[in-house]
């Protein structure tokens, strides 16, 4: 990809002026996108993203910039310019390259069929069989929209202290999608399986059943009354459930927000800030799951690391800018989207690790309150903590049995309270792919979870 | 390779592979960024990239390619990508835009804007960050702050000898400050966007930031129930740009909107007026022609409450039979042909904002809505969403409210205006588009907390 004589005439030019690291990540990214709508293809995308991106670290301050004109005379002339940015000089040296590669026996998450080797057409009429499963579920679906992406993104990553890493991450994703419709009506189900793999994964799942199982999602919407308003207990279902976790409490245990003392959970290490019941983790090393990395993107490898335990902090998200400024060590997880974001504290998969709950004691326990079967996305203010996602798939509890099916739920709450009020944890723990929004772009990551149980949380509704 | 000498190229290569229909869309950005933290520099940023889109229609289909390489490598990777993607595309009847006999001229390009160097955009974001630290006590710190240009070129080129170019540049300011009180905290975040850094206020930046927290602290709880809110300008933004999509024609022939087969009919309050005004001067989303080359012009969407017409592209448009609006944007060069508003302007009232709060008398007013990705469905109208705002009584705004939800319908929510003010507010702009309201009182809306 690169000449390592002219990295290093970069890094070092970009430490001419002053700044204490310098470091390159260059991109090559092949990504596919085809999307189905009513069994018919509707967009077809194939792209090349190409770029570098320089970051040097200059005490307190971060330049960064970015480029896809990758010719020798841009990349120094962009690199002393960002070099008259830092602020003093700390008298860098560049070290010798020791070369680490993770494309092939040591990459983790091996792929087995590269995307861009296999025909569209197969991916085509995998679409294709997947909407007419969904129309076929019911007479009143009235709308699909069946999604394939694929990315083969290859990455080297050098840096002023040695590191030369070299790195290739496939993922795959699938969407499926389908809308339910009454007269005056219309109710969406959806689902998103992905992987750290190439298009093997669609050997082991049954995009069909998913397509079904989204249709299923959207015909029981569509005969919900409202969900009711107020505070009761709330049980939330494995899998993407676990987004409670990443957004009430993951976001602001992330180094650049502590650092900043914009994180409700700021010099609570030791403490006791989650019920007992939760122990939750950030693990990067689950083999080919869809938030897994190699190696992060300023090259630390992928670590599994106990967040909390017992309800007791044990660690941060920690990346190596924000890690020097708190006095603690990466914990691989610095990530980016891509070249254009300089990478930041990020998750990976987390979760919370499941406990000695049963599901169905969880149920029967409840007298009144919300079953929420599937989630939608949500997002968090670090600063106070205040978070909120929606409820995609909702159910009355009543009397300890699940009852009847509502919709528009919204769940609010703020991080410090919500770890607290978790007082059951079952034992079906399940992971679940997302996408996650921050500085540094939208990163795949897992949430995950087994059953819980929040005993009082505010539900927004309308019934 | 420059673009141009690329589009030689690429031309050159289609035809002599056999393609007659072709369409090249190239965009570039330049942007400068600096962040201040508890005044010194944060981050620095300076980039510039780009890339080019293309689109051919092979055997009746369209195929689509991007690259951020300008290079002859590419120029075999697209031609080869937009055949294989032909062979699985759908016949929808697309086509190559031959042009418009003219295009309006739009002022969004200073020259000016260059001379402000980055020793200037340092000073004003550090001269922002300490007005508000400065602001009151109870600001304990800035979150974000930072100053910015960007430099954007679109280029548009074709088989059909259509040539169309245009640059642009803005200028931004951005802070988010955190404030403290009884050990409870609140954000507040301020934006502006112009093309001259000439009339920057930064006090007045940072103090609606601030007052924006302050006034947040010290809340005071609400009852659940229906009631009438005013969803203040910033508030009222995030909702329409949530449900824009119901207005693509697109959506309506995808069977996603429930505006399908409405047009001429009541679809909101008879005061409101909608327009898509892509000639508005100063708008942050302004501009010439859109990025299939249809030539801008200014419409009405809602006339006195009834559905004027719907936002077309190309595609929709030929489907039904009609001109393209103008309405075909690209979320950016890597992504297909789809529709967007440009300036999406909901008519302002003729009273204050105060007059509108003593109007509503009882209820609310939301100030920020969070959750708008996740608590809103497009397709349905139906919203839950996470809110901070205010309650008011006897006209009076009483104290702030928090962990508070509100839930109702978009299309129900049109149809329930009372009234608005004259307070405009110009939202971000999207890949949707850019807002441009007032604050609005709409009755039942459904408040649980």
């Amino acid at each position: 990809m690169f000449e390592k004589q002219k990295v290093y005439d970069i890094l070092s030019e970009a430490l001419s002026f002053g700044g204490d690291f310098s470091e390159v990540f260059i991109e090559h990214n092949k990504k596919n996108s085809i999307s189905f709508i009513n069994g018919k293809a509707d967009k077809i995308v194939s792209g090349f993203d190409y770029g570098l991106g320089l970051r040097i670290f200059s005490g307190e301050r971060i330049i960064y910039s970015y480029t896809n004109d990758l010719s020798y005379d841009h990349l120094i002339k962009m690199a002393r310019e960002a070099s008259l940015a830092a602020n003093k000089n700390d008298g860098a040296v560049i070290n010798d390259f020791v070369e680490r590669d993770y494309r092939g026996d040591s990459n983790r998450h091996k792929a087995l069929i590269i995307p861009s080797d296999v025909d569209r057409q197969v991916i085509a009429d995998m679409l294709f069989d997947a909407s007419n499963s969904a129309f076929k579920y019911s007479n009143l679906i009235s709308q699909t929209s069946m999604g394939y992406f694929d990315s083969t993104q290859e990455v080297l990553i050098a840096n002023s202290r040695g590191l030369w890493a070299r790195d290739r991450r496939v993922r795959t994703r699938a969407f499926v999608s389908a809308v339910a419709s009454s007269k005056t009506e219309k109710q969406r189900g959806y689902l998103g399986p992905g992987a750290l793999k190439g298009l093997e994964f669609y050997d082991e799942i049954d995009l069909n059943e998913m397509a079904e199982e989204a249709a299923r999602s959207a015909v029981t919407m569509l005969k919900a009354d409202f969900c009711p308003g107020g505070k009761m207990p709330v049980v939330i279902d494995n899998g993407f459930g676990g987004v409670i976790f990443h957004e009430a409490c993951g976001h602001s245990l992330e180094a650049a927000a502590v650092a900043k003392n914009a994180s409700v959970f700021r010099d609570k290490l030791g403490e006791k800030i989650a019920s007992e019941k939760v122990t939750a983790i950030d693990d990067g090393t689950i083999q080919n799951e869809w938030g897994s990395i190699n190696i992060d993107d300023e090259g630390a490898e992928g670590r599994k690391n106990i967040l909390i335990e017992n309800g007791i902090l044990k660690s941060y998200i920690v990346d190596q800018f924000n890690g020097k400024k708190l006095g603690m060590s990466s914990t691989g997880s610095s990530r980016r989207e891509s070249y254009k974001f300089a990478p930041v504290s990020r998750m990976t998969n987390t979760y919370i690790e499941k406990g000695e709950d049963n599901a169905e004691d969880i149920i029967s326990s409840t007298d009144y309150g919300i079953y929420a079967k599937y989630m939608g996305g949500g997002s968090v203010n670090p600063v106070t903590g205040e978070f909120n996602f929606a409820v995609n798939e909702a159910y009355m509890i009543r009397n300890g049995k699940i009852a009847e099916p509502v919709r528009g739920a919204t769940i609010i709450g703020k991080g410090t309270e919500v770890l607290m009020n978790i007082d059951m944890v079952s034992d079906n723990l399940r992971l679940a792919p997302g996408m996650c929004g921050a500085s540094s772009g939208s990163v795949p990551v897992d949430v995950g979870q087994p059953m819980i149980r929040v005993n009082n949380i505010t539900v927004g509704g309308r019934g | 390779m420059n673009i141009r000498e690329f589009k030689e190229v690429i031309f050159k290569e289609a035809e002599k592979r056999g393609i007659t229909d072709f369409e090249l869309f190239y965009q570039s950005n330049k942007s400068f960024k600096v962040n201040v933290f508890q005044g010194e520099i944060e981050k620095y940023y300076n980039n510039s990239s780009g890339g080019v889109s293309f689109k051919a229609i092979v055997k009746g289909k369209t195929g689509y390619a991007y690259s951020e390489r300008l290079d002859s490598e590419s120029v075999n990777f697209l031609l080869e990508s937009v055949i294989k993607n032909s062979e699985i595309a759908n016949d929808e009847g697309e086509y190559i835009y031959s042009g418009d006999e003219c295009y309006p001229k739009v002022d969004v390009f200073n020259k000016g804007l260059d001379d402000y160097d980055s020793n200037f955009k340092i000073k004003l974001c550090k001269d922002i960050e300490r007005a508000a630290l400065s602001y009151d006590e109870r600001i304990i710190s800035v979150k974000s702050c930072f100053v910015g240009t960007d430099e954007d070129e679109i280029y548009i080129a074709n088989s059909k000898n259509l040539e169309l170019f245009q640059s642009s540049n803005y200028a931004s300011v951005y802070i988010l400050v955190t404030a403290e009180e009884n050990n409870t905290r609140k954000t507040g975040g301020e934006f502006w966007r112009g093309m001259d850094f000439g009339p920057v206020n930064y006090v007045k930046i940072a103090e609606n930031a601030c007052r924006k927290a302050l006034s947040l602290l010290g809340s005071e709880p609400v009852e659940k129930g229906e009631m009438n809110v005013i969803f203040k300008n910033e508030a009222f933004a995030d909702i329409l740009t949530t449900f824009m999509d119901c207005f693509f024609a697109e959506n309506c022939q995808k069977g996603s909107s429930l505006l399908k087969g409405k047009v001429g009919e009541k679809i909101a309050s008879e005061r409101v007026t909608i327009k898509d005004m892509p000639l508005l001067e100063g708008g942050f989303s302004t501009r010439g022609f859109d990025s299939e080359g249809v030539a801008s012009y200014n419409k009405t969407v809602i006339e006195n409450g009834k559905l004027n017409t719907l936002l077309y592209n190309l595609k929709s448009a030929a489907k039904d039979n009609i001109k393209s609006t103008g309405n075909g944007f690209k979320a950016s060069f890597k992504s297909a042909s789809s529709t967007a508003a440009t300036n999406f302007v909901f008519e302002k009232g003729e009273h204050g904002f105060d007059e509108l709060i003593y109007e509503l008398y009882d209820g609310l007013i939301i100030t920020r809505l969070a959750g708008l990705h996740s608590g809103a469905e497009p397709i349905s109208g139906n919203f839950s969403l996470a809110a901070d705002g205010f309650l008011v009584k006897g006209g009076k705004v009483l104290a702030p409210v928090e962990q508070i939800t509100i839930s109702g319908n978009f299309f129900d929510v049109l149809k329930n205006i009372l009234n608005f003010s004259d307070d405009l507010y110009f939202d971000m702009a999207t890949s949707k588009g850019a807002v441009i309201c007032p604050s609005v009182l709409v009755k039942n809306i459904n408040v649980a907390s």
